[in-house]
């Protein structure tokens, strides 16, 4: 029990004595994640809508496979990656195992299905009259791809809000593609599991009050930005 | 036009994207840098945190590392993915070399290993010799934590298991294998007042970490099959052509070093000292 | 009179079934041409494919003589369409109003276009600064509307503009088409159930019936659904109350013809096997026959086109608002389908 009030006291400290330790795990969290999320959003929406938009054969098929890979498990997403990316492996060259990069990657497997099967959702759910509104108003197919992005930027938000989390709070892929390497790849969650495993618990709640301190704050930030537009 | 067309997007977008091209961009900009993959323990005891640095200085070489299992440690090796190895198996690590997986295989420094229990010894093997203690568990069915992960200390235990009871307690009821490193090991044996089998260091770094109120006692010491050596070996730039074999060699040279060895020798926890180099020796 | 629009030999199909079948149809420029005819008679898929919303199937539509297809440019800028459930973006009603200018390219004016654009559909500008999700059904119908003056547009396809809006909202709707005519020279092409309005503001009426258009612009289409009045007569109940007699249609929603020359003008009822029904006189037309006249009748919302012989015509002594009847044999209708 007395280390979980440790663990508070020393979440504190841990932030605000700024230790240089935890800064580089939220750093290096931070970076991934906007990386990671950044490629994500830019591949996904566009195949998102795409997929919610128009109808061609076999877009159910495609819709199922989609579907599917929301429930891909880290570790598995993890190993893949580490099978291709390893020197060994096909894309060896490349040198991207136990690079943030290389989490980058799993990390967007990951949060890749959860963005297209959301977008293409809320697209799917915009009125039939917008399209039809924006052609008679005599919108470039362009424009009107942009303004129904607009028009459906709450779904997206949720999209958005629902891979952060998953991508911030993954630990299979950091661990097994990054290797928990201090100053580089050590990210929250693998430094958690690290704690944890080494019976430094109080530490381990700290860095996890720290993840969650950070996921509510990009919550917050989205659930205002959502009041807001 | 678009900019005038989507004026309020941007006033969101614009931000993301300054903000990511911030954290994306100072990826690439890295000095010299060195992989070791190496067991959990040189990482838990704290040992590296103390080293590294010494060695960046000297050298001029950042070194990275990543902690598993003896058994993956060497696996990363063979598949080209770290530069240098720091491992304690030296029945797999001469297989290893016979390969030709690593080269230059040079001793570092050892410590040993104990077996640890409750302080009730409910199998009664404090005092008694290595082989006695074993079979006495065994044979009483008392619980035993086990490595299970193809670790340095792991391979040592199931070749003590079968050196004193000819056979390894795969399957037993009392024996679990934990997959998990030294720390969490030692952590399960506490937690099911169970035996378990651990280098000196880490139960030091454990005793630090429960601020010296340790549950488990060391039952069996001292026992010269319970030496654990600790190599360096680089991996074999021939097969791989990528790993940096002149880094590896600097690193591996400066730890047999008079000024490397020093340091192991000097690195303290509770002010006890955990391993002991021996790199004249062999 | 020039064209502006023309539809050649266009067929179009949904999943295979014709929707709409029109060999030939021009509609001449600055005209504003009604289009009516019952409930999936294809009214909405030929306004569609003139607005260039929707492509057909087979069969060319021209624009100034060129034959163009959707996101056409230039041509894309001059065709809109308002249709019968209109979609307001999820921002305020400037930027509703403003968004055909912004994708045109417009950046200079846009609030004094956009007040304007307000002012023709009988908004105050401060209408400007509301939410779409602020304004009532007639009010968001006119807002939709103002967004497709505010571009100004060549020609302007309707699709049941006054269908669930208000009196008021109708009326101004009215005049904002006919202000965009006068100012622009917008041709406009009105679909509509309401048959007084239609004729009231049309040019020309097109009538639709199952994808074809029917040569009964000088016929009176009477609409359904007909309900059981006895073993041989159908009726339908008008907006004012009155019924319309029938023998039976084919169907409860059959749309039924009778010709102008069936029915008979008179300032008093008469009986026997033949059915009265009364109303106004709105208009007196020559017809294209020298000797006989064209009367316009209002019963309820119902338009009646009436024929009647010169002489007949100075003995009735008929004059405009005055309250006659019409008698008729309910056999006369023919049925459509």
């Amino acid at each position: 029990m007395e280390f979980i009030l440790e663990g508070l006291v020393k979440a504190c400290q841990l932030l605000v004595q700024g230790d240089r330790e935890t800064y580089s795990a939220i750093f290096a969290t931070v970076k991934v994640s906007s990386i990671s999320m950044t490629v994500s959003l830019l591949l996904g929406i566009p195949l998102g809508y795409l997929l919610g938009y128009l109808s061609f054969p076999g877009k159910k098929g495609v819709r199922t496979v989609v579907d599917t890979m929301l429930a891909l498990p880290t570790v598995f997403i993890g190993l893949v990656v580490y099978a291709f990316i390893s020197s060994r492996g096909p894309l060896g060259e490349a040198g991207l195992l136990f690079t943030l990069t290389g989490i980058a990657i799993g990390q967007c497997i990951l949060a890749l299905p959860i963005v297209i099967a959301l977008t293409a959702t809320s697209v799917e759910s915009l009125d039939r009259v917008l399209r039809l509104t924006l052609k008679s108003l005599g919108a470039s197919p362009l424009q009107i791809f942009m303004t129904s992005i607009w028009e459906a930027r709450m779904g997206l938000l949720i999209a958005a809000t629902t891979a952060t989390g998953r991508v911030l709070t993954e630990v299979g892929i950091s661990m097994m593609v990054g290797g928990n390497i201090k100053w580089h790849t050590r990210t929250i969650t693998t430094a958690i599991a690290m704690e944890t495993s080494k019976g430094q618990f109080a530490t381990g709640i700290a860095l996890g009050l720290v993840l969650l301190i950070m996921a509510f704050t990009i919550n917050l930030a989205l659930s205002t930005l959502r009041r807001r537009v | 036009m678009l900019k005038l067309l989507f004026a309020k997007q941007c006033k969101i977008l614009l931000p993301t994207l300054i903000f990511s091209i911030i954290t994306i961009l100072p990826i690439k900009v890295e000095g010299k840098q060195l992989l070791l993959a190496t067991t959990t323990s040189t990482d838990n005891t704290g040992l590296l945190d103390y080293l590294a640095p010494m060695f960046t200085k000297v050298a001029g070489i950042e070194l990275k590392w990543v902690a598993t299992g003896t058994g993956k440690a060497l696996k990363l090796g063979e598949n080209c993915d770290c530069d240098v190895l720091m491992v304690h198996a030296p029945s797999s690590e001469k297989n290893y070399l016979e390969a030709g997986f690593g080269v230059n295989r040079r001793h570092v420094m050892f410590n040993d290993f104990v077996i640890i229990g409750p302080d009730s010894d409910p199998a009664g093997i404090s005092k008694q010799g290595l082989c006695s203690a074993l079979k006495k568990i065994a044979g009483e069915k008392y619980i035993f934590a086990s490595r299970g992960d193809n670790s340095g200390t792991n391979k040592k235990e199931i070749s003590l298991w079968q050196q004193c009871t000819d056979q390894t307690p795969e399957l037993q009821q009392w024996y679990l294998q934990t997959g998990q490193g030294m720390l969490a090991t030692i952590n399960l044996a506490v937690e099911r007042k169970g035996y378990t089998l651990t280098d000196r260091g880490t139960l030091i770094k454990f005793a630090a970490n429960s601020k010296g109120s340790v549950p488990l006692k060391i039952m069996v010491e001292g026992d010269q099959s319970l030496l654990n050596q600790y190599s360096v070996i680089e991996v074999n730039k021939a097969r791989c052509p990528k790993v940096k074999n002149d880094l590896a060699r600097q690193f591996g040279d400066w730890l047999v070093s008079m000024e490397g060895q020093k340091a192991i020798g000097d690195f303290r926890l509770l002010d006890k000292q955990l391993f002991i180099p021996n790199a004249s020796a062999e | 009179m020039e064209d502006i629009l023309r539809l050649h030999k266009v067929r179009h199909q949904y999943n295979g079934r014709t929707v709409l079948d029109i060999p030939d149809l021009k509609i001449g420029r600055g005209s504003i041409v009604g289009l009516a005819g019952p409930n999936g008679s294809g009214k909405s898929t030929m306004l569609k494919i003139l607005s260039l919303v929707e492509k057909c199937s087979h069969g060319t539509l021209f624009f100034e003589n060129k034959a163009i297809t959707p996101f056409a440019k230039g041509a894309r800028h001059l065709l809109t369409f308002l249709p019968q459930e209109t979609y307001l973006l999820k921002r305020s009603v400037f930027d509703n109003i403003s968004y055909g200018l912004k994708i045109r390219g417009q950046k200079k004016e846009l609030s004094l276009c956009v007040a304007q654009a307000l002012e023709l559909v009988g908004l105050s500008s401060s209408f400007a600064e509301r939410q779409w999700s602020e304004l009532s059904g007639g009010e968001a119908q006119r807002v939709a509307l103002a967004a497709r003056l505010a571009i100004k547009p060549a020609c302007l396809m309707l699709d049941e503009p006054t269908v669930s809006v208000d009196m008021e909202s109708a009326r101004n709707i009215r005049r904002a088409i006919l202000l965009a005519r006068q100012e622009w020279g917008t041709t406009l092409v009105i679909s509509s159930h309401h048959q007084s309005w239609l004729n009231d503001i049309s040019d020309r009426i097109v009538y639709l019936y199952n994808g074809r258009l029917l040569d009964y612009s000088y016929k009176n289409v009477l609409l359904g659904p007909w309900e059981k009045f006895s073993d041989e007569l159908f009726v339908v109940k008008m907006t004012d109350g009155q019924l319309l007699y029938a023998s039976k249609p084919p169907k409860a929603g059959s749309s039924g013809v009778i010709a102008p020359k069936d029915i008979r003008i008179s300032s008093s009822p008469s009986f026997g096997n033949e059915k009265n029904i009364s109303g106004f006189v709105t208009g007196i037309f020559a017809d294209n026959n020298p000797d006989s006249l064209c009367i316009h009748v209002v019963c309820g919302d119902q338009q009646f086109i009436v024929n009647i012989a010169v002489h007949a015509f100075q003995i009735a002594e008929i004059r405009p608002n005055q309250k006659v009847s019409l008698t008729y044999n309910p056999k006369d209708i023919v049925w459509l389908a």
